[in-house]
């Protein structure tokens, strides 16, 4: 609460030149930023467990597009709908817009600068035809001053989120790109040439005249090469299965089910004909993390998975009857958490000690 | 028996037409891609087509899908496709409702010269050639799905492997070192456990296989 202090205080300060609804509406939306005081706060702590920074994630997620309220108290205090706010981010002073983006200056109406004592905190644009002189909305901006430093750390968070996601999500699709040019050329390259290898040394022992010691080493030698391929094969299977490029993901993971040693009923929705590539092969990986997850740890006699593609949807629904307590942070169900984060969905595991696992995750495809 | 053969990669091609002409085979033409294939097939009218799945212009599975097509609009004609892959999936798309004249086969099994010149063979006549590997997953599949074939015995389980690869009875015979009779009296048993209807033509008693193996 020290922050709101001051904050009350420099309310009273300034009334001369606004209506009293009009300060309430300020200190209202003064208010409705205490809990991000909170999160700041929690930030400054250097608190090392993951959970609250999970938190503070969810909460940027939530606060991410949506206008602030200090913006909607301006605008309806000033009488311009049309008000935004932009926050300077970073030694260049670089102006971003209320989700974190990078603001168009070319856009703006008629501005007023925000300062406080270590330089700008915001800029209001507004429209002139409206407001014909700059000096309520200079008072106004100055009641809120407070307030808008707040937004602007916000901002500026959520900037840094959204630069994080997007070179994540690039990271992922250089990756995918290349493990799909990986697989491509193994079996393109490679196992042709064994194949051909394998036929020669067939076609080799098969020789008529030829004596008995060396038909057995042409017979070796075949049996080595078509090991290789096997081997190649199994490579290029973990690597990005065929059916997953050329049926997409129903068909892989259906195959991906039928081999695993637990018995599986699965329900298919929908069609996975038009989905992207990055959400085919994302949900791939994590029905694959999830069954190989259930294998290794779960103990389970029986798994049932759901996919359900539903508009710009697709949802998976994975749970088995084993011992449960599955833990998030693993390895396996870290990779899954990071690969559901990049696609932008939301993932969800409940797996309470002897109660089973359940992981349900949601991811945009649109 | 007339032959085509399609193979995207030429010294494999080279390879697979000296192999099956060696065995007395006529191959009538060679194609490099899914397109020529179809046209020459249809052109042709060959007794077996062998051909890989991976090929050009898609370089993705159209070499099955011609296959498929070719069995539609080439009545009578064999196909035997060579995968990378083993994949039940493809394998089920070839036979659609009748596994007469079709041949699954992971590639490296041209190596095993003379085996996969009976098999092309056996195709070409109108016989079943379903990969063991393939016919492997399918039993795993089955087996994790539902319990029915833990009423087999090992041995009867063999004999319904060798089945479900399209061998006849006298060839399960040959390859288990047991009577012919005996690989009979164990396919009636087999069908009595599950409930299957017992058939002595060979594609039917397959397709009924299959079909047990796919619910």
């Amino acid at each position: 609460m020290l922050a709101f202090i001051p904050f009350s205080a420099l309310v009273l300060a300034p009334l001369a030149g606004l209506s009293a609804p009009a300060l309430f509406l300020l200190q209202l939306a003064a208010l409705a930023v205490v809990p991000f005081v909170f999160a700041i706060g929690l930030l400054h702590g250097g608190f090392a467990r993951t959970a609250p920074l999970e938190e503070l994630g969810l909460w940027l997620g939530s606060v991410d597009d949506g206008r602030p309220p200090v913006r909607d108290a301006l605008a309806a205090v000033l009488g311009d709908e049309s008000l935004e706010l932009y926050f300077p981010s970073g030694p260049d002073g670089r102006l971003l817009d209320a989700g974190g983006r990078d603001a168009v200056p070319e856009r703006f109406g008629s501005t007023v600068s925000v300062d406080a004592a270590h330089g700008a905190v915001a800029v209001i644009a507004y429209d002139d035809a409206l407001i014909a002189d700059p000096w309520p909305v200079q008072q106004a901006g100055r009641v809120v001053a407070l307030a808008l430093e707040r937004e602007r750390l916000t901002v500026e968070l959520l900037a840094r989120r959204r630069e994080l996601l997007e070179s994540r999500s690039r990271l992922v699709q250089v990756a995918d790109e290349e493990r799909r040019r990986f697989a491509q050329d193994l079996h393109d390259l490679l196992q042709s040439r064994l194949v051909l290898a394998t036929l020669r040394a067939g076609t080799l022992g098969a020789a008529p005249g030829l004596d008995a010691e060396l038909r057995q080493d042409a017979e070796a030698l075949r049996e080595e090469l078509t090991e290789a391929i096997r081997e190649l094969r199994r490579l290029v299977h973990g690597v990005m299965p065929a059916l997953l490029l050329e049926r997409g993901l129903f068909a892989a993971a259906e195959d991906l089910l039928d081999r695993c040693p637990i018995p599986v009923e699965a329900d298919w929705r929908g069609s996975s004909a038009e989905l992207p590539a990055a959400v085919s092969t994302g949900a791939y990986l994590i029905l694959a993390e999830a069954t190989a997850n259930a294998v290794k740890h779960s103990r389970a006699s029986a798994i049932t998975v759901r996919v359900e593609r539903a508009g710009d949807t697709l949802l998976l629904d994975f749970a088995d009857d084993g011992v449960g307590s599955a833990a998030p942070t693993g390895a396996g169900l870290r990779g899954v958490r990071d690969r559901v984060d990049v696609l932008e969905g939301h993932f969800e595991l409940v797996s309470p000690p002897g109660g089973g696992t359940r992981l349900r995750v949601r991811l945009p495809c649109a | 028996m007339r032959l085509i053969v399609a193979e995207d990669e030429t010294l494999l091609r080279e390879g697979l037409v000296l192999v099956l002409e060696r065995a007395g085979f006529e191959v009538v033409g060679t194609a490099a891609d899914a397109v020529d294939l179809v046209e020459l097939a249809e052109r042709e009218r060959p007794d077996v087509v062998v051909t890989d799945i991976r090929m050009p212009p898609g370089r993705a599975d159209d070499g099955l899908t011609a296959a498929i097509r070719i069995r539609r609009t080439v009545p009578g004609a064999g196909v035997v496709v060579l995968s990378q892959f083993v994949q039940r999936r493809y394998a089920l798309e070839l036979i659609g409702t009748n596994p007469s004249g079709v041949g699954y086969l992971l590639k490296e099994r041209i190596g095993e010269v003379r085996r996969f010149v009976d098999d092309v063979e056996q195709v070409g006549s109108g016989g079943t050639v379903l990969d063991p590997d393939v016919v492997r997953v399918m039993m795993d599949r089955a087996a994790h799905k539902h319990g029915d074939l833990e009423r087999l015995t090992p041995r009867q389980r063999e004999v319904l492997e060798l089945i479900a690869q399209g061998r006849t009875n006298a060839a399960i015979a040959a390859r288990l070192g047991i009577a012919e009779k005996s690989v009979v009296q164990h396919a009636s048993r087999i069908y009595d456990d599950l409930g299957l209807e017992a058939n002595s033509v060979d594609h039917r008693r397959v397709m009924a296989v299959i079909r047990f193996l796919s619910r």
